[in-house]
């Protein structure tokens, strides 16, 4: 009943209110945290806003007076009990909002007491005029119980649902009969759970609140992360949200890490270590690492890419700008006690963390000598996404595209770059000597990344690497049992399955991809005669080399991926010889012997010569991110506790649980 | 056929020296499927088969590739040895006209291959490639560079080391064009 109650109010019953609201001026059109409770009068379950026993969050209003009035005053109110604290009224500019409209805001409040608990604001303007609106939110407790979780260890497989897992099993394990030949480490864990992944404003997610959710229990707007939204245009003034590395280093002195194949600004690992309603603001982003998150969260890892946020401006290569720098407003760095940082291009990041105490290790060489009783650690390794793990590599075996002289990673300018398993066991390694234990986020990024460019060897080698990386956790996890383990993602990317496996040979396919033949048509060719599906696919096998990783992934027979969520692009089904060109990166620099400047722009500029073209079913130059459910497994002290179909956000409670109250080691 | 020939901006008058390299590339030569956006494999290209005339007397040529060391070492890009001595020397550059939505008067970008930018939708975040050079073009100090597709050989002397633009990029290599009393125009004759 309610749910049609629901779905009601939420079709029209804002718009009816937002049309009464010229009757009933001043309006209150924004309560912070959000709730269903204001935005459709319903009280009750789902609620959208939920906490901790003292974990601070912003309170919030946006209000609009009367035209020629102004507010003047605010007042927070919980469980009918003013919130005690200064009331700032910060000026709304977003478009569409009346003048001199206000959001009153009242920062790092915290609620110890669990249950539902009511919000409201009352506001009043210049001639007397008031306003009051309501809320609610929930404070989940956690209860005493089993031991407690010393270490917790997020890994998460950016974009990697269901079907890259087992696409990832058959290319690295290998199938027969039927069965499985090995499992996959993020197979063999102890739980399964499968969760929903929507944001606060669409059924869709970015990467931004799909891994924020993790570090705040909360859903944010798509391209925010560790805040809720607001009606400003500054990019780091949104409600906050302590985030758990906040939390637990400020409660239970845990540490920190961060590690990520991805550029270290990018949605996932910045959701663990910024509050921003602009996932790009990667100056400011990176130089929140350092003035706040060392000291508040206690981080002492982060490895990835990204060099260039870290370098001044003056520097080649640098990306810091004005544009992407963040300065917080006074009052909110007073109440949260964090340094308001300034607009400095010209700021020498690097070097400021590495006087903060950090060990630097720009390349894998150096990180593998990085001293065994190093507590601080920062590795950057590309200056924006690192390469991905097919090209580290081929990198690393000498293995040269046809048409070049030198592998993709010298293409870059970079060739000693770290895999994922590496910098999870220096991070592991550095994070270790932290008496308290520490959080650990490692992100598989380009799972995500390669899935958007439709490049299936690329994501399911880069998918293999991840797993190699959740083998490392789970070895730590043995050693140390007070360890939990969880493999997930934010969002499934691109509609990924299996569709089959082709039924020609390897050679067959570079007849077909190189020229059609005269008289058949693309379709025929690279479809009709190729994708064998049912009986036809058989079982794929590919083989190892001695470094771990397949020989080839242009086997005989090969496995087939289709896209349910495709952009417009050509297939021939062979690996690509060249990624897809990322304009984040500087390999343009390098153009000397290099055939950078000739990688194909987006997947309708390859594989263009067996003309077998795919129309997409979303616009744009890129596959997309699905809405469907992804699998969480988990292994280690409080496992068990992830169990059933549930909210995205949920997991940061069972992981609080785990750590706070503690949990059983078998059911 | 993405493109058909190798243009010149260099003086006297780039419109003729334009168009005198127009009718002397040989359209199968540059062709997009043979050598791709791809500036310093043109300019080998076009050198090995007698297309690009010797610089003249006091230009040197430098590609896009000869900039800067690789692999890169722990911190930013560093110049090679040879650009470094082209440092406020005459130099030809073989590169493409970054194709900008807000273009000051009397500049272009140079870049090894061909690029768009968005200022409207991404300001300067459109992540630029560290190569690219700034370039000056006295003719046009009045007025916007109009925007030339396909390769273009300019000639001009190099300035390296970070400066700020009008528009808050920061460029490191900049180019000042030959004004048009210069004697470049051999340069590009057919």
């Amino acid at each position: 009943m309610k749910n049609h109650l629901y779905r009601f109010l939420t079709g029209s019953a804002l718009l009816a209110a937002s049309a009464a609201s010229s009757l009933a001026d001043p309006v209150v059109s924004r309560l912070t945290p959000p709730s269903l409770l204001f935005s459709t009068g319903v009280e009750g379950e789902p609620y959208t806003s939920r906490f901790l026993p003292g974990q601070r969050f912003d309170l919030q209003a946006t209000v609009r007076p009367d035209p020629g009035q102004l507010i003047t005053s605010a007042t927070f109110w919980v469980d009918g009990k003013p919130v005690g604290g200064t009331v700032t009224l910060v000026p709304c500019d977003t478009a569409r909002l009346p003048a001199n409209t206000v959001a009153p805001t009242l920062r790092a409040h915290s609620v110890s007491n669990a249950g539902v608990h009511t919000l409201a604001v009352t506001a009043q303007q210049t001639d007397g005029k008031t306003v009051t609106a309501s809320g609610e939110f929930q404070i989940i407790g956690t209860t005493p119980g089993g031991k407690k979780v010393k270490n917790v260890i997020y890994l998460i497989g950016d974009g990697m649902g269901i079907a890259h897992r087992t696409a990832a099993r058959i290319l690295y394990k290998g199938m027969a009969q039927g069965k499985a030949l090995d499992p996959l480490e993020m197979d063999s864990m102890e739980t399964v759970a499968l969760f929903k992944t929507a944001s606060l404003n669409s059924i869709i997610t970015d990467s931004a609140p799909g891994a924020a959710c993790y570090s705040t229990g909360n859903k944010s707007n798509n391209n925010q992360q560790g805040v809720f939204p607001d009606d400003t245009l500054a990019k780091f003034d949104n409600p906050r949200v302590e985030l758990i590395g906040e939390y637990l280093g400020r409660t239970e002195g845990k540490a920190l890490g961060i590690v990520t194949t991805a550029d270290v600004f990018d949605a996932t690992p910045a959701a663990f270590g910024s509050h921003t309603q602009d996932r790009g603001a990667g100056t400011g982003i990176c130089d929140g690492y350092l003035d706040e998150q060392v000291a508040k969260s206690n981080l002492r890892v982060l490895l990835g890419g990204g060099r260039k946020w870290f370098l001044p401006s003056t520097t080649i290569g640098s990306a810091r700008s004005a544009a992407t720098d963040s300065v917080l407003p006074a009052e909110l760095a007073q109440a949260w006690k964090v340094n308001p940082g300034a607009t400095d291009p010209t700021r020498n990041l690097l070097g400021d963390f590495q006087s903060a105490g950090f060990t630097y290790a720009p390349t894998r060489t150096a990180l593998s000598s990085v001293a065994p009783d190093a507590t601080r650690l920062l590795g950057l390794f590309a200056f924006s996404n690192m390469n991905v793990a097919k090209d580290k590599i081929d990198g690393r075996r000498g293995t040269i595209p046809a048409g070049a002289t030198h592998p993709v990673v010298d293409d870059y300018g970079l060739p000693d770059q770290p895999l994922l398993d590496e910098m999870t066991a220096a991070a592991l390694g550095v994070l270790s000597r932290n008496k308290p234990g520490f959080v650990l986020m490692v992100e598989g990024a380009s799972i995500d990344k390669q899935a958007h460019n439709m490049d299936s060897e690329r994501w399911l080698v880069e998918t293999v690497e991840f797993d190699k990386a959740i083998g490392v956790a789970k070895k730590f996890a043995r050693d140390n049992p007070d360890t939990l383990v969880l493999v997930t993602a934010d969002h499934e990317c691109a509609g990924v399955n299996i569709i089959g496996a082709s039924v020609v040979t390897n050679a067959s396919l570079k007849a077909r991809a190189a020229a059609q033949v005269d008289g058949a048509s693309a379709t025929t060719q690279l479809r009709d005669q190729v994708v064998g599906t049912y009986d036809a696919a058989n079982f794929p096998m590919y083989s190892l080399a001695n470094d771990g990783y397949p020989v080839t992934t242009d086997i005989d027979y090969k496995l087939l991926i289709g896209y349910a969520a495709n952009s417009d692009r050509y297939e021939d089904w062979l690996t690509n010889p060249f990624p897809v060109k990322d304009s984040q990166q500087i390999a343009a620099a390098f153009p000397a012997g290099s055939l950078y400047a000739t990688y194909p722009a987006d997947p309708t500029k390859r594989d263009v010569a067996g003309k077998f073209f795919i129309t997409g079913q979303v616009p744009g130059s890129s596959a997309v991110h699905t809405g469907s459910d992804i699998p969480l497994t988990a292994s280690g002290r409080g496992a068990n506790l992830f169990r059933g179909i549930l909210d995205n956000t949920d997991v940061y409670f069972l992981v609080m649980q785990s750590v706070l109250g503690g949990a059983k080691d078998k059911d | 056929m993405l493109f058909t020939s190798v243009r010149c901006f260099a003086a006297p008058s780039p419109a003729a020296a334009l168009l005198a390299l127009l009718t002397w590339v040989a359209p199968g030569l540059t062709s997009a499927a043979t050598l791709g956006w791809n500036a310093d494999a043109l300019s080998q290209s076009l050198a090995i088969a007698g297309k690009l005339p010797v610089a003249p007397a006091g230009v040197t040529d430098l590609a896009f590739g000869e900039l800067f060391r690789a692999p890169v070492g722990p911190l930013g890009l560093e110049f090679t040895d040879k650009a470094r001595q082209l440092d406020g020397q005459r130099v030809r550059v073989l590169g493409f006209m970054v194709h900008q939505d807000h273009v000051a008067s009397g500049k272009m970008i140079l870049a090894p291959f061909a690029l768009t930018t968005d200022e409207a939708e991404y300001g300067l975040c459109d992540d630029l490639p560290p190569g690219v050079v700034s370039v000056t073009v006295p003719k046009f100090h009045d007025r916007a560079v109009p925007f030339t597709p396909g390769p273009l050989v300019l000639i001009g002397r190099l300035e390296l080391g970070p400066s700020t633009e009008s528009d808050g990029r920061v460029f490191h290599l900049r180019m000042i064009l030959d004004n048009e009393d210069a004697s470049t125009s051999a340069a590009v004759a057919p």
